[in-house]
């Protein structure tokens, strides 16, 4: 079997057994490609994984493109998402079948009005545990405060607020912060 | 038709480009797109999708792009127009992640100790909670909580259930799932 094959493979296997949670998938590709298949070292994966949980977009597709990548060029690249997608596409085209008529029953309606306070706590949770872990201080929380405002409040896209963020990074490191290093 | 495959086309490719800040907060990105700019879901509709992603694979983004797809497009232009943006909205997904895993390699050491590198992520990694917190105000509102004036009963029992979610998941570290199923049994016995 060639190796955009089997890329293909290990990932449609992952994708399917990382039920509820994307960081799920990262176990068996990691099992497969640096255990079984030996394609890449322990350290190269855990290097690669910490990239990818630093890049922009779905962690999912990140991850199955970056790894791809690694073991078999763009052709691996490919075949890693495509084996990521495919069980997606197909589990979600069934679901959009019932997902909108289900909706109107009347006991999944009264299961679902339970449901909704239940998921926005989840995602308070996250916002809390995330915010002690990242150290903010008094001179970076109007950060976190303006995107809940903007975001948030105001409705503004984050596309826009995250971009102006990085431009404002982009020149203070440019221009202000080599000079306000001590000089040796 | 071709307008709305072209704006799923635009969101998502802004989303996979850009939605930096990790799966939470990436909650923001989306529904900020698909709720608040397009209207393709409502809010009600997008919180039953974050419920429905913990048993599907797959991150929610990937879990709420088809529906959002599908709901715009298979009223109106049939489910074969549907299953098409499907596959476009996908597709702008995935193409940002193909042309950065090709970008980052090369630019990892670049981009990770310098200056300019350095300084863009002390600023944006403070931004990450308030993205998540963003997305939690954005789904605070009467599709999802009822409205206190016109039916305070499912307002008192929303609240009920969302410090319930949060002490239980937070405190007693429970399983999320454990808890959703939970609260939708306690909206089957009390609406």
């Amino acid at each position: 079997m060639s190796i955009s094959s089997d890329t293909f493979l290990i990932f449609l296997r992952s994708t399917l057994a990382s039920v509820g949670n994307s960081y799920a998938a990262v176990a068996p590709v990691r099992e497969a490609v640096v255990l079984r298949r030996g394609w890449m070292t322990d350290d190269e994966f855990a290097a690669d994984l910490s990239l990818v949980q630093a890049m922009p977009g779905v962690f999912a597709l990140n991850f199955g493109a970056h790894i791809g990548r690694r073991v078999g060029g763009w052709r691996g690249s490919v075949a890693a998402l495509m084996g990521t997608l495919l069980p997606v596409f197909a589990i979600l085209l069934v679901v959009c079948f019932f997902f909108f008529n289900l909706r109107e029953h009347a006991a999944v309606r009264s299961f679902l009005q339970g449901v909704r306070p239940a998921v926005v706590a989840l995602v308070v949770l996250p916002c809390i545990r995330l915010g002690r872990r990242s150290r903010i201080t008094l001179s970076n929380v109007w950060l976190p405060v303006m995107a809940a405002l903007f975001v948030g409040i105001m409705g503004l896209s984050p596309v826009w607020l995250v971009l102006a963020v990085a431009f404002f990074g982009y020149l203070y490191g440019r221009y202000v912060r080599p000079t306000d290093r001590p000089t040796p | 038709m071709l307008i709305i495959c072209f704006s799923l086309l635009l969101s998502f490719l802004q989303i996979g480009l850009f939605g930096w800040g990790g799966p939470f907060a990436l909650l923001s990105y989306v529904q900020h797109e698909v709720v608040v700019e397009h209207g393709w879901l409502t809010s009600a509709e997008f919180a039953d999708v974050m419920a429905l992603s913990r048993v599907l694979p797959g991150d929610v983004a990937l879990d709420a792009a088809p529906l959002a797809a599908y709901r715009v497009l298979a009223g109106e232009y049939g489910t074969g127009a549907a299953i098409g943006g499907i596959v476009v909205a996908f597709t702008a997904l995935a193409v940002p992640a193909f042309a950065l895993s090709a970008l980052m390699g090369r630019f990892r050491e670049r981009l990770c100790s310098s200056d300019v590198g350095e300084s863009i992520l002390s600023l944006l990694r403070p931004m990450s909670p308030g993205l998540i917190a963003a997305a939690a105000i954005l789904l605070m509102n009467a599709d999802n909580f009822g409205s206190p004036a016109i039916n305070p009963w499912q307002f008192g029992v929303s609240l009920f259930l969302f410090v319930a979610t949060l002490v239980g998941s937070g405190y007693y570290r429970f399983h999320p799932l454990f808890m959703i199923v939970l609260c939708g049994l306690a909206g089957l016995l009390l609406y």
